[in-house]
């Protein structure tokens, strides 16, 4: 099953992507592509909205790994919404969850997101 | 069902084959995906680690859906190795696992059962998935 992802909304500190389909050894390499293209030095959040991930796999988890390790060193996150169950349960083997912001609907995300540009828009007119 | 894999062709093909006989017997899809990611972890690992350098490399999948749930068995040839007695089959932190170890472990969780044996030169890996209670309760039965 092929990946589509689709870029929802991004601004200078946020990327925010929707995946569809299987994220597994064929198409992992195509996230990491799109995330290499997209990701600019400004960047601290990556949203993956997984609400259309059918399943995932070790290719796939470790994408999400190397996006989470660049956020971590400056200083932002990774964060995640609408994994179907069989998603959550591999997230969880290898108990990545407490590294995530995790959601469970994309308004929460939205809304969150929001906050954030809200926040890093203050700064920069302070 | 019984497939025959090039390590170098996509697993969407090899996923594909086994979601068609998964859905003819009946097997729900949280066991149906549970199956995929281990075909996939198993997939890549022979690319990646087994196959270089092989020419003709071929490995098989054999897929019965039980009552109980599914029984993979995956045959390849080679020195033996015993994943099961591997140490990435136990949980380590990221930071410090190897690469390449995960997949094994994701295999390991995943399953309820796995076996290893050697024979003639061949290496048989058997995973079962077993239904639980809930995966049959949850069950969108298209047989009934």
């Amino acid at each position: 099953m092929p990946l589509t992802i689709q870029h929802k909304q991004s601004t200078d500190e946020t990327l925010s992507l929707a995946l569809e389909g299987a994220l597994d050894s064929d198409t992992a390499p195509e996230l990491d592509a799109e995330l290499t293209k997209y990701i600019e030095q400004t960047t601290k959040i990556v949203a993956f909205n997984m609400a259309g991930v059918t399943f995932i796999s070790s290719a796939g988890l470790r994408i999400i790994f190397k996006t989470l390790k660049l956020m971590k060193s400056r200083g932002g996150q990774v964060s995640v919404t609408q994994m179907s169950k069989g998603v959550r349960k591999v997230f969880e083997i290898v108990k990545v969850m407490p590294d995530l912001t995790v959601f469970e609907s994309q308004s929460e995300m939205d809304e969150y997101l929001a906050e954030i540009q809200r926040q890093a828009n203050q700064q920069t007119e302070r | 069902m019984i497939i025959s894999v090039s390590p170098d062709g996509p697993v969407s093909n090899l996923v594909t084959k086994v979601s068609e006989e998964l859905r003819d017997q009946c097997i729900g899809p949280e066991i149906a995906n549970d199956c995929y990611v281990i075909i996939d972890e198993f997939h890549a690992n022979m690319r990646e680690h087994v196959a270089p350098g092989l020419d003709g490399f071929k490995w098989t999948l054999s897929v019965v859906a039980e009552k109980q749930g599914v029984v993979m068995t995956f045959d390849y040839p080679g020195p033996c190795f015993d994943p099961t007695q591997n140490s990435d089959i136990a949980y380590q932190p990221i930071e410090s696992r190897r690469t390449g170890g995960l997949g094994l472990l994701i295999m390991a969780s995943l399953s309820d059962d796995i076996s290893y044996s050697y024979h003639n030169g061949i290496n048989t890996l058997v995973v079962r998935r077993y239904k639980t209670e809930i995966d049959i309760s949850q069950e969108d039965n298209p047989c009934l």
